[in-house]
């Protein structure tokens, strides 16, 4: 598939951990390894992004996930699936996926790279161990995207 | 939508689903199981209005923004505003006209959302339709071509947000005096280059609301119709205005009841009420005394106020609405129809603005320190109406602040809204989901947005009651 390889990093500054999302997209605009990748930054997942999502080759989400094991970063293929959130103006990763398969056609893959996070309260500082795991998820993408670039 | 539970003579649907912030609504039973009463709840709680104070004025419209990931636009416009009167400053034309654009920018993307994203689900499937389509990706499925027109059109609000003020959500770009930048012209060519095809993708679906109509005739009947005043901002002439319009209320048998009055004064017309069970206030028509004083505000109120909207589609869409549904509907459940004109109305404006000769001049911002201590900024966010009132000291330091909100002018009919629309649905206690979604269903109606319209603290109580399975009141809890 053609097109350019997109990376959505989202989530709220204002509430702790879960901003890690944005740090780690203005961490990527800059990192080399990304050269040509589209890096954005998104407060929600929206249904306008199943547009920006028919059009790429690649797609990488970054997110927080509440997890017990802080900073602990993973990689996951999403599945389309219209049963996830639904209820508002705001997606969770399988029912946007879905949106954009059944508005635009086959999607591409997708991948979500999460990070355990456990401090959602108001303020913008992130915890420390997920400030440290930050250089791990711009591995975790740039470990994706190369691995794209290859096939 | 889940009813969480049933109790012998109350009803709880908790939470009510695809609106902004979070509520719950009560359905109270007499002893026939008769509905006696419902109410809309509103259990989300911000406290803006106590935040602010202390902080320096001009931070005030990037705080304030903050209220709303939905609409930060309008607070900022509405806040910024207030700054104005502060400062003592008009903002230079064009730096009005850059504010206008971006606030009819918010006007489209906000009533995109709520008719295509939460709204058009129920109008598709019906309220009969199984639960677990009435959702965007059923409706993507269903009917793909309205799906792609909804993100279509919220995109170009978005994006003209995102090219004006350089990011989607809480742009700074409004500031008092004016904005921060002259617009260039690429930026100008880039948003005309996308205005064709929001119109045409905006009058289809208008074209299938309209076919669809008919099919609504009962809900339409029922979904909080009864005669109450409406209020919005009109220009001079009588021609809808968002940014800087003088009031006009209109009563229920359509007499005005006032006419392009300054609307900075409010609290001699509006007066504002709170209840033990909800954070939202209820504002009034204080000549029609609480609660009887309700009227309702946004896109229904704004075409049954205005004399015309200005814009050439927009008023021919407008001439077949009254044709259709008369002068003055005085159903909620055409808030639905309103919101697509509203948005016809915003994209064709917004051309308009940008094709102005001044357009790209480079004076858009005027300079002050604080000449006054006090403030009103008004405008049209896409609930409608939206005040911020400041007063600060000899220093620009915040020392109050009101906010009178969309949603709270709506309160009243909400509520009212509510109870009709369980009158007629919810028989006994039999709970089906299709009763349940029309209850909830119009509260989506007024497209309440909840996280902007609770920020009072310390003055709405909140009571906390704690029944027994029999109903019987065990310990109750008010601040």
């Amino acid at each position: 598939m053609s097109g350019p390889i997109l990376v959505v990093g989202y989530g709220s500054t204002l509430r702790g951990d879960d901003a890690v999302g944005w740090r780690a997209a203005e961490l990527l605009v800059a990192d080399p390894r990304l050269a040509g990748v589209e890096v954005v930054a998104r407060q929600q997942l929206t249904p306008e992004l199943a547009e920006d999502l028919s059009r790429a080759a690649l797609v990488v989400l970054v997110d927080a996930r509440e997890a017990p094991a802080a900073g602990e970063v993973s990689v996951g293929r999403v599945a389309p699936s219209p049963g996830g959130t639904l209820w508002s103006h705001r997606l969770d990763p399988s029912a946007l996926v879905a949106l954009s398969a059944e508005l635009y056609g086959p999607p591409p893959p997708v991948f979500l790279v999460s990070v355990g996070a456990v401090s959602f309260g108001a303020g913008e500082p992130l915890s420390p161990p997920v400030r440290d795991a930050l250089p791990g998820v711009a591995d975790a993408v740039a470990g994706i995207v190369s691995e794209h670039r290859r096939a | 939508m889940t009813p969480r539970r049933h109790v012998s003579r109350e009803i709880v649907i908790d939470p009510v689903t695809r609106i902004e912030g979070h509520s719950k609504i009560t359905i109270h039973l007499d002893e026939q199981g008769e509905v006696a009463d419902a109410r809309f709840h509103v259990t989300q709680f911000r406290g803006f209005e106590r935040i602010c104070q202390g902080r320096p004025v001009h931070e005030l419209p990037s705080i304030m923004a903050r209220i709303c990931g939905i609409c930060p636009v309008s607070h900022l416009v509405a806040s910024s505003k207030a700054c104005d009167e502060i400062l003592a400053v008009s903002p230079p034309p064009v730096g009005a006209d850059l504010r206008r654009v971006m606030n009819l920018a918010q006007l489209v993307q906000s009533n995109a959302l709520s008719f295509f994203h939460l709204s058009s689900p129920d109008l598709l499937f019906g309220f009969d339709g199984d639960p677990a389509s009435r959702n965007i990706v059923g409706l993507a499925r269903e009917n793909p071509r309205l799906a792609r027109d909804g993100i279509g059109v919220r995109r170009f609000g978005q994006q003209i947000i995102e090219w004006l003020g350089g990011k989607r959500i809480h742009p700074a770009w409004v500031v008092p005096g004016g904005v921060d930048a002259p617009l260039t012209a690429e930026v100008r060519d880039r948003i005309l280059a996308t205005v064709p095809e929001a119109l045409a993708a905006t009058e289809r679906a208008l074209d299938w609301y309209k076919s669809s109509l008919a099919r609504w005739e009962e809900e339409a009947a029922r979904f909080g119709d009864f005669p109450s005043a409406f209020m919005a901002l009109v220009d001079v002439d009588g021609t809808v205005d968002t940014y800087d319009g003088l009031l006009r209320v209109v009563g229920a048998d359509g007499r005005l009841l006032a006419d392009r009055i300054d609307p900075r004064p409010y609290w001699e017309y509006l007066g504002e009420a709170v209840e033990p069970w909800s954070y939202l206030k209820s504002v009034y028509w204080r000549q029609h005394g609480y609660p009887d004083g309700v009227y309702r505000v946004g896109s229904l109120a704004r075409l049954n106020v205005a004399d015309r909207l200005g814009t050439s589609r927009a008023d021919a869409e407008l001439e077949k609405f009254r044709r259709r549904l008369g002068r003055l509907p005085s159903s909620s459940f055409h808030y639905h129809y309103a919101r697509l004109i509203d948005i016809l109305y915003g994209i064709e404006r917004i051309e308009e603005l940008l094709l102005g000769p001044e357009i790209l001049a480079p004076r858009v911002r005027s300079r002050a320190g604080v000449n006054r201590n006090e403030g009103v900024g008004v405008a049209e966010a896409p609930r409608g109406t939206l005040i911020h009132h400041y007063r600060v000291d000899d220093d620009g330091i915040v020392q109050w602040v009101n906010l009178v909100i969309a949603t709270g002018h709506n309160n009243l009919a909400m509520n009212r809204s509510v109870l009709q629309v369980a009158r007629h649905y919810v028989k006994g206690d039999q709970l089906e989901e299709p009763m349940l979604n029309r209850v909830e269903a119009v509260i989506r109606c007024y497209d309440p947005c909840l996280s902007c319209s609770t920020h009072a603290v310390g003055e709405m109580p909140l009571r906390i009651e704690l029944l027994a399975p029999d109903g019987r009141l065990l310990a109750a809890l008010q601040r």
